[in-house]
């Protein structure tokens, strides 16, 4: 029954699940069994003994070091730090030169395009300017409205000589 | 991170102008214009709802009792691009767009009749602006007021 119970040969990873005490009760018993008379399993637990010993010792006189009060101060600034992270970098890049040198500039010729192309005329303008005129017209009047300066242009047509003068709806 | 951000933000303001621009060339290549053929008379009185804004403006120049409007027309056309207007008493309205200067479109109006030019001018028209060319006759008492407006 006892030899049912022992590892038939050396298994390093149910070894180290049994270092970390993550057996059940009949694998434990195992590999208990099995320590007894293997010197290389021994070996190897006694090196895993070492190792986290060495390990806990250092880890021990780091938290002994530690300041736990400031590492909570950091922990909550970098919190703070992201959420404010868009309002900060939003306002540090707009005083930035690099940031509203260009900008300006884009913005000026913005501004210069937009007011070349859009920008309506004066109203005291006219609306149209005339800048040639020729036909068969006996006389022509160019004038504006009192209102919104609308340019009217008037012109007589001259009478036709085969008598067409009201020439008729198509 | 602050370096990432500008160089986004200045690509984005940089398609935004490049965007801005391309559109308004593309758009400025091309002018809107639309054609109200009036006829204004004395013969009776009717004023043509449709002409309400434009009634007021002409009567503070004209003495006609009527204004109505027979047709209405929208070329859109691009520089050089010639549209034509089909006119009462046979008679055709040509625009043809030469340019834009600032903020006015420099149109040719031609207006034939029977294919004879019977008139023709050149004129600077104010970006959504509008003028009234009028003059010829039609029917017994009443005459052609054509008012062009153009956008581009």
């Amino acid at each position: 029954m006892k030899e049912n119970c022992k590892l038939k040969e050396c298994d390093p990873i149910l070894l180290c699940h049994y270092f970390d005490r993550e057996l059940g009760p009949e694998d434990k018993e195992k590999v208990d069994e099995h320590l007894k008379d293997c010197p290389s399993c021994q070996k190897t637990l006694q090196d895993h003994q070492i190792i986290s010993s060495h390990y806990k010792a250092d880890l021990k006189t780091k938290l002994a070091r530690t300041n736990f009060e400031s590492l909570e101060q950091s922990v909550l600034n970098r919190v703070r730090d992201r959420r404010v992270f868009g309002w900060t970098n939003i306002s540090s890049l707009l005083f930035l030169k690099r940031f509203y040198i260009p900008a300006t500039a884009v913005a000026a010729a913005l501004v210069i395009f937009f007011s070349v192309m859009f920008y309506p005329a004066s109203p005291s303008d006219p609306s149209a300017i005339v800048t040639s005129l020729s036909g068969q017209i006996s006389s022509v009047m160019i004038f504006e409205t009192p209102n919104t300066q609308q340019t009217i242009l008037w012109f007589k047509e001259e009478l036709p000589l085969n008598g067409e003068d009201n020439a008729q709806d198509i | 991170m602050v370096k990432i951000m500008r160089k986004t933000f200045s690509l984005l303001l940089l398609f935004v102008f490049v965007g801005i621009m391309v559109n308004s060339v593309w758009a400025g290549s091309r002018v809107k214009i639309d054609v109200k053929t009036v006829l204004a008379s004395q013969q009776s009185t009717f004023f043509d709802p449709r002409l309400s804004g434009l009634i007021e403006e002409l009567r503070s120049v004209f003495r006609y009792t009527s204004y109505r409007l027979l047709s209405e027309d929208r070329l859109i056309l691009g520089i050089g691009e010639t549209g034509n207007v089909v006119l009462p008493g046979r008679r055709i309205l040509r625009v043809t767009p030469i340019g834009i200067r600032g903020n006015r479109a420099e149109l040719r109006l031609v207006i034939l009749r029977k294919k004879n030019k019977i008139f023709q001018t050149v004129i600077r028209l104010r970006n959504h602006g509008s003028i009234t060319v009028g003059g010829p006759r039609h029917q017994k008492e009443g005459h052609l007021l054509l008012n062009i407006s153009n956008s581009f």
